[in-house]
C-alpha cells in the first residue's frame, strides 16, 4: 500500500475579535494509506472537524503541509471531496440535479448527467426520488443523496464530517452499511470524523483517537475485526472499553 | 377556489368600513372642496376614459398609462444598476468597504430633495432629446430625464440593499459544498449565489418598484409635459377639485396594490423552495 494523504506538522490557530489566538491543535502528523478507511474519533472541541476541513482544502493550516499522492496541496483538490454533517443539498435543485451538480461543473451533457445521476441514486437506494426536492426528503435520504453527489465527483478520497450525526440509530446503521459497500466496491480512501465509538469500530480499518485542550492525536488503533462486524462480539466490546478509557468517558 | 374567495372577502371588510365613515363625514361637512362625497369620486373614476373637462387635460386612463411608463423606465434603470452593483458589494468585502459608506450617505435623502438639483442638471429635457431628436410624437416625449432620475432614486436603494443582503446571506455551507465539488469562483457565482439569492433579490425588486411608483408624485412636479397622474393630482388640488385629487390617490393606491401582489405571486412561483424549505 502506498501513502495517499500525508499531513506533516499541521497546526491551526484561530484569531478571535479581541486579538486572542486560540490553538485548535498543534503539530499533527498523520499518514493515510491508499484505500484505507480511517475514523478520526474525538470529543467535541478537539479540532477533528477543522483537521478534516484542512484535508478538504476549505481551511488553511497555520503551519505544516498537506500532500496528496506526494504532491503538496494548498487549496481544494480534485482528489477529495467533503460530505458535511449538515444537510448540504441545494434546495433550488431537484435531487437528481443535485447529484449531477459536479458533472454539470465538468461540462457533461444533460443526457449524460441524467443517466449518471440515475445510476448513483439507484446505488444509494433513492431511485424513486430523482425529481423530488431536497426538503421533501428525510434526513437519512438527504445524506444518501449527498453521498451520491460526492460519488458523482468521483474523488479518490471521501472526507466525511459526522455525516450520520443527526440521524436516528436505525437509519445511521443502514447508512453505515451502505458506506462500507461503496468503499469496498469503489476502492475509495475514506476519512470519517465521528465522536461515536460504536460507529468508529463498525467502520474503520484504523481509529485515530484525538484529545482536546489543545487538540492532539493520542493513539492510533488498528481494528483487527473481520467485516461484517458484530456488535456483540467479545473483541468488539473490549475495543469499545479501551476507546472509552482513551476518551476518558 | 373557496379559500381564495374568502380571502378576497376578508380583504374587502376594512375598505367598505372606510368608505362608510368617509361618506358619513362628507355628508356631514357638506363641503366638496374639503371632503368630496364617494359618488363624486366614483363619477370621476367612471369617466376615466374621457378627458377631464374640469382641467382641460386628457383622460385619467391616459395619464395613468404615462405615469406607469415613466415608472417602468426609471425602475428598469434601478434594477440594471442596483442588482449587479449589489452582487459585487455582497460578493467582495473590499468592494463593499469602498462603496457602502458612499451609498449610505445618499440613502437618507428623500427623492423630493433632489428636485432642484435634478432640474439644474437635466433641465426639462425628455428622453428623446438625448438621441438628438427634438420631438418624436411618441410616448417618449413625455418622459423627462429628471423624472427618470427621481424614480430611479426611489427604487434603487431597496433593490441594492436587498441584493447585497441576499448575496451576503447565502449559506456558507452551500458555497463550501460547491467548492469541495470542484466549483470555480465564477461557477459559484452563477450556480450557487445567483439561484440562492434570487428570492431576496425579487423581494427587493417588489419593494423597490413600490417606492418608484410612490415617488411618481415627486417626479411629476417638474414643469413640462403637464401629463401623468401625479401631475393631475397636484393640478387638481390647485383648482380645488378634491374629487379628482381623491380619485387619483385611489388609482395610485390600487395600482400599487396590484403591482405588489402580482410580483409577490411571480416571486412565489419562481422561488417556491425558499418558503417550503423552512
Amino acid at each position: 500500500m502506498r501513502e495517499k494523504l500525508l499531513l506533516t506538522g499541521i497546526s491551526k490557530q484561530f484569531s478571535t475579535d479581541r486579538d486572542l489566538r486560540v490553538t485548535a491543535f498543534k503539530d499533527i502528523d498523520l499518514t493515510i494509506m491508499d484505500g484505507e478507511f480511517v475514523c478520526i474519533l474525538g470529543p467535541t472541541g478537539c479540532g477533528k472537524t477543522t483537521l478534516l476541513r484542512i484535508m478538504a482544502g476549505l481551511e488553511t493550516p497555520t503551519e505544516g503541509s498537506l500532500r496528496i499522492d506526494t504532491v503538496p496541496v494548498a487549496s481544494v483538490s480534485e482528489a477529495c471531496t467533503l460530505v458535511f454533517q449538515q444537510y448540504s443539498l441545494f434546495p433550488w435543485l431537484s435531487v437528481s440535479q443535485n447529484v449531477a451538480f459536479p458533472l454539470e461543473l465538468k461540462g457533461y451533457t444533460k443526457h449524460e448527467r441524467r443517466k449518471k445521476a440515475r445510476e448513483l441514486l439507484d446505488h444509494v437506494g433513492l431511485g424513486d426520488f430523482e425529481d423530488a426536492r431536497p426538503y421533501e426528503l428525510s434526513g437519512g435520504m438527504q445524506q444518501r443523496a449527498a453521498i451520491a453527489r460526492a460519488l458523482a465527483y468521483d474523488p479518490d478520497i471521501l472526507l466525511m464530517d459526522e455525516p450520520f450525526g443527526a440521524l436516528d440509530e436505525k437509519t445511521r446503521r443502514q447508512l453505515q452499511i451502505l458506506l462500507l459497500d461503496i468503499w469496498r466496491e469503489r476502492l475509495k480512501t475514506v476519512v470519517f470524523v465521528t465522536h461515536n465509538i460504536d460507529e468508529a469500530i463498525i467502520l474503520a480499518d484504523r481509529i485515530v483517537v484525538m484529545a482536546s485542550g489543545p487538540g492532539r492525536i493520542v493513539e492510533h488503533i488498528d481494528v483487527p475485526l473481520n467485516r461484517p462486524r458484530d456488535r456483540v462480539d467479545k473483541s468488539f466490546s473490549s475495543l469499545y472499553t479501551r476507546l472509552r478509557a482513551l476518551l476518558e468517558l | 377556489m373557496r379559500v381564495l374567495r374568502l380571502k378576497i372577502l376578508y380583504g374587502l371588510v376594512l375598505p367598505c368600513l372606510f368608505l362608510l365613515i368617509w361618506q358619513h363625514f362628507a355628508v356631514e361637512k357638506n363641503n366638496p372642496a374639503l371632503i368630496p362625497r364617494v359618488e363624486a369620486v366614483v363619477s370621476v373614476l367612471a369617466h376615466g376614459m374621457s378627458n377631464i373637462d374640469e382641467l382641460g387635460t386628457s383622460s385619467l386612463a391616459w395619464n395613468t398609462i404615462i405615469s406607469l411608463f415613466r415608472v417602468f423606465c426609471g425602475f428598469f434603470l434601478a434594477v440594471i444598476v442596483g442588482v449587479p452593483l449589489g452582487i459585487a458589494m455582497g460578493y467582495s468585502r473590499r468592494f463593499y468597504a469602498v462603496v457602502n459608506p458612499f451609498v449610505e450617505m445618499f440613502r437618507p435623502l428623500c427623492p423630493i430633495a433632489w428636485i432642484p438639483f435634478a432640474m439644474a442638471v437635466f433641465g426639462l429635457h425628455s428622453v428623446i432629446n438625448v438621441f438628438g431628436i427634438r420631438y418624436s410624437d411618441t410616448i417618449l416625449d413625455t418622459v423627462q430625464l429628471a423624472q427618470l432620475f427621481i424614480i430611479f432614486y426611489g427604487g434603487f436603494f431597496p433593490v441594492l440593499l436587498n441584493t447585497v443582503h441576499s448575496v451576503k446571506s447565502v449559506k456558507k455551507l452551500w458555497i463550501e459544498s460547491a467548492r469541495s465539488l470542484g466549483a470555480t469562483r465564477g461557477q459559484i457565482l452563477v450556480k450557487i449565489i445567483a439561484p440562492a439569492s434570487l428570492p431576496a433579490v425579487l423581494t427587493g425588486i417588489r419593494i423597490g418598484l413600490g417606492v418608484s411608483w410612490m415617488v411618481i408624485i415627486a417626479a411629476e412636479m417638474f414643469p413640462g409635459p403637464d401629463l401623468g397622474i401625479g401631475y393631475v393630482l397636484m393640478y387638481a388640488a390647485d383648482q380645488g377639485e378634491m374629487a379628482i385629487v381623491v380619485a387619483c390617490m385611489f388609482v395610485i393606491g390600487l395600482i400599487g396594490l396590484v403591482i405588489n401582489n402580482g410580483l409577490q405571486s411571480i416571486a412565489g412561483r419562481i422561488s417556491g423552495w425558499q418558503a417550503l424549505e423552512r
